[in-house]
Parts: C-alpha cells; structure tokens; sequence
C-alpha cells in the first residue's frame, strides 16, 4: 500500500460527514508530508500508522456516521447550506448582529431622547440645551456607528471559509463591477484600495492565483466564481489598478474604500460602508439599514439614498452633496459644498461648520440642528419638526417653516 | 472529570479503559494546546511518545472538540514546508482546559492518597 492508496482507502471507510471526513483526510496528508519532509520512508510511515480501516472505525464512531453518507454513498453532493451552517461560527455572528443591533439601539435611544427633549420644550423648559444634549448624543451615537468597520472583529475570528462562493467580478474597459453574494457575506469585510497594474485579490489561499493582469488596458483573464475559496479569513482586499475608472459594489458585507480614485456606485443593503480618502468625480450609494461614513474625501458629486442610516460626513468637499433619508440620524460636519440638498423624515440631524453656496433642506420630523453654518442661500420647508439654529450666516434665507 | 473516578473504579479493562484514556488524553490535549497553539502532526508526535495511543484517537479528538466549539482552527504556512492548519483553544477552550486540569489533579491526589495508605 502506498499513501494513495492509504488515502483512498481511508476516504472510502470513513462515514463521517463530509467536513469531519475532509478535515481527517487533510490531517493524514499533512501526517504524510510532515513526515516526508523529515526524511522518513512511505513506507515506514504507513506502518507507522494505524490502518485505514482502524482509524475510519475509530472516527465513525467518535463522531457519529452521516446518514445521508450511509444511504447515499456515491453521493458527493449536499447541499452548500448545511455546509455552511457548520462552517460558520455562529457565536461570532451572533456577536456581530448583536454589535449591529447595539448600534441601532443606541439611534433608537438618541431618538426617544429627542422625542423627550420635545416634549419637555412643550413644558417650556430650556430648549436649547435640552437640544444641544439631544445633538451632542446624536453625534456621539453616529461617530461610534462610523467606526463599526469590522476589521478587528472579523480578523479575530478564526472561522472556516472553505468552499464559500467568491463574489464575482466583471471588468469591461474601465469599469469593475464587483458582487458580494456569498451567502456568509454579511461577515467578510471588503477593503478596496488602490493598486499598481493589476487587479488583485488579497487573502485568498495561496493555492490560488487570482491576479489579473492588464494587456492593453483591457483585462482578459475572468476569475472563476466556483474555484476561489477562502480560507481563514473573512476579510478581502482588492486592489483596483489605476485604469479603472468605474467601480460598482453590490452587496450585503461590510466594504471599506480607502483612497480609491474611482467614481463609484455602492448598493450595500444592510451593512457598514466606510469610505476614507476617496478622490472621485462622482459616488452613488444605495442602503438601506447600514452605517455609512463618508470621511476626508473629494468627491464632485455625493448622492446617498438611505432608509435608516446612521449617516455620517466629515471633512467633505464637494460641488453637489444630495441626501435623501427616511429615519436614521444624519451628521454632517465640515462641508465644503457648492450645493447641498437634504430630503428626510425622521431622526435627528445636526449640520456643523457647514460652508456651502446653496442649501436646500426639506424636513419633517426629528430635530434638526444648524450651528456655524455659512451659505449664500438657504431654502426648503422644516416642518413638525425641532428646530435650532446658532452661529449661522445666510445671506439670503427662504428657509418656511410649517 | 468524576466520570474518570467512575471509569477507573470500575475499570477492569475493555470500553471502560478506552473511556478513561480518552478523558486523559483530552486533559492533555487541551492543556498543550493551553501553552501554545500546535498543528495536528505536531501534537500527535508530542502525545504518542508519553501516551500509549494510535494517532487517529487524538485526529478525532481535535475533530470532535473543534466540534464542539472547544478549539478553532488557523492556517499558516510554515517557513519551508506544507501550510499547517493550527488549532487553538476558544474562550470555551480554555475555561475547559483550567476545569479539567484542576478536575484531574485533585483526583490525583486523592488517587494517591488512597494509594499511599495501602502502602502503609
């Protein structure tokens, strides 16, 4: 017997399931090469060894046979869901709905603090500090909500990736068009960074090659969806040569876009978007329950559609900034804008050092707050609505409120 | 850790002898794994020269205890061979590792007690 043999025979008796079954194979080659590499005969090593037919009778009954491998003994296939269910740490996917819900929790909070701040101003008690408390919460519960990017929770958790679908990726000229669907998405972190002259996907095993180089600025090697498989890691980085120029994330995982220089259009459904440092004429972003932060970045022209937000901008250049939310607080902060247009409902929002030529505010419901603000022109309808104002200058002010 | 005072109590060889090893073995993987993370073949190699056990027993074991959420496991690639997959202890882990550590050496000593005073 040589060590195929040994290995398929092993394979053949063990009645495990098949992750028990893999994770004992892969122990007896790694037994194998271990012991190859220390100079040691085939031969002597599978005499070293209890026999395939000792260790798989050991093995079945330690772990239990899988009775689907017992009916269905040809039958390599199952289904990816139940694999995934085992490979998943659920301890850390509870703990990361629980961070999330926590962070909703808090804007819940700042929301019913706001709603008492209401009703305390119908009693007539001091209104503005009662509201710069309310704000002062506010800001708080968005900053923390920012600073949800999952790197250092996710690099922690050691969780098996094998056999988890990869996203796909479609380059067509200057545009990549990247789609987060692995069904264990909601926990990998994308992190999209510039590179050099290819498309690269970092923490992938290594047994894979998945750089794609450019050969006149076109891309022509396709990444197979099916061959890529993670291994420890729940966390990617892609870096995106200069040559593109359109970038289109869809998805359900946290993404982190440091200093990319890409217009880009984001669809994240329901988990943290953080873009840092981006330089870029133009960004689209689609959410609906996510965290989304918007920090130190350039952007010509920002148009963020959000259900729930938290929202949060910061340190924001831009010519037109266009947000429309339904509830989630809203915190914009040090604004360099040409024009900026707010469409919301509820939830509190707080605009702070904000300098722009136009700003149109269309509100109703949730207080709203405006300090040190400068515009040429302010415009728009507050309505049922909280409403304070401090340290501002409009030169022209059409702002009605109902 | 009492069902090894059972098993050694009634142990008169057979299934009873293979529980109470199994229980050894798992104190002794849990508390290697408790001084540093290790791969399997590593483990095997450290455990089989003090213990008289085949190797697929502690292959099932790590299974089984990584299972259980007991251990995870990690990739790394060693400077000049094969990558390794390394196991560690969980929070639950090491919790477990303390328990049945402590568990063991008090039965130890009552062990010896006992056969301290059938030597006297």
């Amino acid at each position: 017997m040589n060590k195929q043999e040994f290995i398929a025979e092993l394979s053949r008796l063990l009645k495990v399931k098949p992750e028990d079954k893999q994770s004992i194979i892969e122990e007896y080659e790694n037994y194998f090469q271990e012991s190859l590499a220390a100079g040691e005969l085939e031969s002597d090593i599978i005499a070293s060894l209890e026999t395939p037919a000792q260790i798989a009778q050991n093995a079945n009954a330690e772990l239990g046979e899988d009775p689907k491998v017992r009916y269905q003994e040809n039958d390599e296939q199952e289904t990816s869901k139940e694999k995934y269910d085992d490979w998943v740490d659920s301890d850390f996917i509870d703990n990361l709905e629980k961070d999330i819900e926590k962070a909703v929790h808090a804007s819940e909070k700042a929301v019913k603090k706001a709603a008492k701040a209401i009703d305390k101003t119908v009693r007539g008690i001091d209104f503005k500090s009662v509201l710069d408390n309310v704000m002062d919460t506010v800001d708080k519960v968005v900053d923390k909500a920012a600073s949800y990017d999952f790197k250092g929770r996710v690099d922690e958790a050691a969780m098996r990736f094998d056999q988890s679908k990869i996203e796909t990726y479609q380059v067509s000229d200057d545009h990549l068009h990247i789609t987060l669907d692995d069904p264990n998405s909601e926990s990998l972190v994308v992190e999209l960074v510039p590179g050099q002259q290819a498309l690269m996907v970092k923490y992938l095993p290594t047994n894979l090659k998945c750089e794609l180089h450019l050969n006149n600025d076109t891309f022509h090697v396709s990444i197979e969806p099916t061959s890529i498989k993670f291994s420890e890691r729940k966390r990617m980085r892609i870096y995106i040569p200069e040559s593109i120029k359109t970038l289109t994330v869809d998805g359900n995982c946290p993404v982190t876009f440091n200093d990319v220089d890409v217009a880009s259009t984001i669809n994240i459904t329901s988990a943290p978007v953080v873009i840092k440092k981006m330089v870029s004429e133009h960004v689209t972003m689609n959410a609906t329950n996510n965290p989304i932060t918007i920090k130190h970045s350039q952007i010509d022209h920002i148009k963020v559609t959000a259900m729930n937000g938290p929202i949060s901008l910061k340190d924001i250049k831009s010519n037109k900034l266009q947000l429309h939310l339904q509830n989630g607080p809203l915190s914009l902060k040090d604004l360099r804008v040409e024009e900026l247009w707010v469409n919301g409902l509820n939830g509190p929002k707080s605009l702070k050092d904000v300098v722009a030529d136009e700003i149109t505010l269309q509100v109703s419901g949730g207080p709203l707050s405006i300090s040190d603000c400068k515009a040429k022109r302010i415009s728009g309808v507050i309505s049922g609505t909280l409403f304070h104002q401090s340290n501002c200058s409009f030169e022209e002010n059409q702002l009605v409120k109902s | 850790m009492l069902y090894m005072y059972y098993f050694i109590l009634r142990s008169n060889g057979g299934i009873v002898d293979t529980q109470f090893k199994k229980g050894i073995i798992e104190v002794c993987v849990l508390s290697e794994l408790d001084k540093q993370d290790t791969y399997g073949y590593s483990l095997v190699k450290n455990l089989s020269e003090h213990l008289d056990i085949g190797e697929s027993t502690i292959y099932t074991m790590l299974r089984r205890l990584t299972n259980d959420k007991v251990l995870d496991q990690y990739e790394m690639q060693s400077s000049d061979g094969p990558t390794r997959k390394y196991y560690r202890l969980t929070g639950l882990g090491k919790e477990r590792a303390q328990q049945l550590k402590s568990d063991w050496l008090k039965f130890n000593q009552k062990v010896n007690a006992i056969l301290g005073e059938n030597h006297e």
